[in-house]
């Protein structure tokens, strides 16, 4: 017995040894058989590596000194002293505070929304259907800055709003200067740009749901408002929990487009975020690269990890939903 | 005659079921003129006399009408250097943002080894970035500074629209390229030959995509473009607001009497969102389309 068991393991290992040559023979077989393919991999690979990895790289930074001179690799390294010098700015704090409240806040109010706005077009005709959707999606496919000139417009002081107000006998009010106000705005913009157009993907799994279980439904009698609570909701249930949890592993991007084109430097300490911020002290304010790329990188870091969680999450309810 | 009187709801019954019906429409309704009245008011700004806007700036239909604000804006020369920008980047723009993700997602929808390596290596991008000091030197690094490049090249591929073109190619079937390679055709050939043509519904949508992203760019000018006449127009707009009288200062007199900066930021905006508003409700299938398809990816 003592002696088949070395014989035994070295058949083993020569049988896997075996294994092995085939496959890598077969994984060579392979890569011959589709190598004309993977030139035009190439183009794209190389995007990936100029324009988004060579970047990381240039988070070295982050613990640099930069001097222009010298450049990202030349620059003198400093450890972690441009993170001191952040975490004992008291504006960072609220910038970081800053940050989650609005994010919060949006995705609080944002995620209805676009889930009545799919169960009540569902309810009505075809034609209006259309009609509406296509108001309530337009304001999707304009940019932050066609939108905050139309808003600044309409909420200024000597603007439409202020006008209608005054005409009832109103006070002016300042939304665009007084912060919590300004919040609210950004949240109400958020929605009246972005709702129509997330609505879509609610009304798809609506049509998606079994005819059958309304049917059913209408013999029992059940009404309109029984039907959208026991049948439709529950039904996007996975989608609404799935959209939630991206943008709550999206906290940390409270919406730079948005912010940097509507704010001044009077709602500051209300809607100053960590990215309006990093553009600041970018190139506002004397310029420190060491510094806001420090920023940039305490923001990267907390961010690719709650979205690797949200993602784990998601893939856990379902495994459709899983990028990684 | 039995038979229709029974289809037709007694007068009690219809009225009970379309209360709650009428009460959905007019919520629906109101929600649609709170997203359509901003823009009816910017256009009503941009068409009254300036005397007509101060005395009552909220207008349920314009008093009076006056287009010198699009008059000025039609000579105002920086405007239509702007166009011209908007429309080079959007050109070039999505040509290379086509061309990108369609030979990658090519690439990929084969069974080539090496492809998870490949996904991961584009995934992870989605998760974590250099960020914009890094971004910003790279291209000062390359002397694209000032250069159209430096607004067409950092925005390449939409790891959606990758997808979205990715699952799409899968579903063409295999037979058609077997037939083609037989005949001595190269990847490229059955890319653009056989690939192509079979997936235009999805090339569109996606095409669309890129198309409004270039059409909205400002951030890349404002980084990079140091010269007012090499910027895109969001970024015109941008910078009129933060300073009006930065325009009021370009006006020739002859209308500076009767032009004001909010009717000719007005102006601006509506010029630039009409593209968008007439080809949107035309393409709005297209559109749809990339959403659903992309699930809940997008």
């Amino acid at each position: 017995m003592s002696f088949t068991a070395p014989i035994a393991s070295a058949s083993a290992k020569e049988l896997k040894q075996r294994a092995r040559e085939q496959k890598r023979r077969e994984l060579y077989r392979e890569i011959r058989r589709y190598r004309s393919v993977y030139p035009l991999l190439l183009f794209g690979v190389a995007f990936f590596l100029v324009f988004a990895y060579y970047p990381m790289y240039g988070i070295t930074l982050a613990f640099k000194h930069y001097s222009i001179g010298k450049g990202i690799s030349g620059s003198d390294w400093v450890g972690l002293a441009n993170f001191t010098k952040l975490f004992d700015r008291s504006e960072f704090w609220s910038v970081l505070n800053n940050t989650i409240v609005i994010s919060l806040l949006k995705t609080i109010a944002f995620f209805p929304a676009p889930i009545l706005l799919a169960i009540l077009i569902n309810e009505v005709g075809r034609r209006l259907a259309r009609t509406l959707q296509i108001v309530y999606t337009l304001p999707h496919f304009l940019s932050w800055v066609t939108i905050s000139a139309i808003m600044m417009n309409l909420l200024a002081s000597s603007g439409a709003v202020n006008g209608l107000i005054e005409m009832l006998g109103g006070e002016k009010v300042g939304f665009l200067n007084e912060g919590a106000l300004f919040r609210f705005l950004l949240v109400f913009t958020e929605i009246w740009k972005e709702a129509g157009w997330s609505c879509i993907i609610y009304m798809a799994a609506i049509a998606g749901i079994d005819q059958s279980q309304y049917e059913s439904a209408i013999i029992d009698g059940a009404s309109r408002f029984q039907k959208a609570v026991y049948i439709t909701l529950p039904s996007l249930k996975n989608v609404a929990a799935i959209l939630l949890l991206l943008s709550l592993g999206n906290v940390m991007n409270a919406g730079f487009d948005q912010i940097f084109n509507m704010y001044n430097p009077t709602v500051y300490n209300a809607a100053d975020i960590l990215d309006t911020y990093i553009y600041r002290i970018s190139f506002m304010q004397a310029a420190d690269y060491g510094l806001s790329t420090a920023v940039g990188l305490f923001k990267g870091v907390i961010n690719c990890a709650l979205l690797l969680f949200a993602n784990y999450i998601a893939g856990k309810m379902s495994s459709e939903s899983k990028i990684i | 005659m039995d038979k229709a009187l029974s289809r037709k709801p007694s007068p009690e019954r219809r009225r009970k079921r379309d209360i709650p019906k009428m009460i959905i429409v007019a919520v629906l309704t109101v929600w649609g003129l709170i997203v359509f009245y901003p823009f009816y008011n910017s256009v009503l700004v941009s068409i009254v006399p300036m005397s007509e806007y101060i005395r009552q700036p909220f207008m349920l239909y314009p008093p009076e009408l006056d287009f010198s604000s699009y008059k000025f804006i039609l000579s105002w020369t920086t405007l239509s250097s702007g166009f011209k920008t908007t429309l080079i980047v959007t050109v070039f723009g999505v040509a290379y943002n086509l061309f990108l993700t369609v030979t990658m997602a090519y690439a990929l929808a084969k069974p080539i080894p090496g492809r998870r390596i490949v996904n991961l290596f584009v995934v992870f991008t989605m998760f974590f970035q250099g960020g914009l000091i890094p971004s910003f030197l790279l291209i000062k690094d390359l002397g694209l500074m000032d250069n159209y490049l430096a607004m067409i090249l950092p925005t390449g591929i939409g790891i959606m629209n990758l997808m979205i073109m990715r699952s799409y190619f899968y579903t063409i079937p295999v037979e058609l390229e077997e037939a083609a390679r037989l005949d001595g055709a190269g990847e490229f050939t059955i890319l653009l030959r056989i690939f192509m043509p079979l997936s235009m519904p999805m090339l569109a949508t996606i095409g669309l995509y890129y198309c409004v992203d270039r059409w909205n760019e400002w951030f890349h000018g404002l980084l990079y473009m140091r010269s007012v006449d090499k910027w895109p127009l969001q970024l015109l707009i941008r910078n009129m607001l933060a300073s009006t009288s930065s325009i009021t200062n370009l006006m020739p007199d002859s209308v500076k009497p009767n032009v004001f900066a909010q009717g000719i930021q007005m102006a601006v905006v509506i010029v630039t969102i009409i593209p968008v508003a007439i080809l949107y409700p035309f393409l709005q299938k297209y559109f749809v389309k990339g959403l659903t398809l992309g699930g809940i990816k997008g």
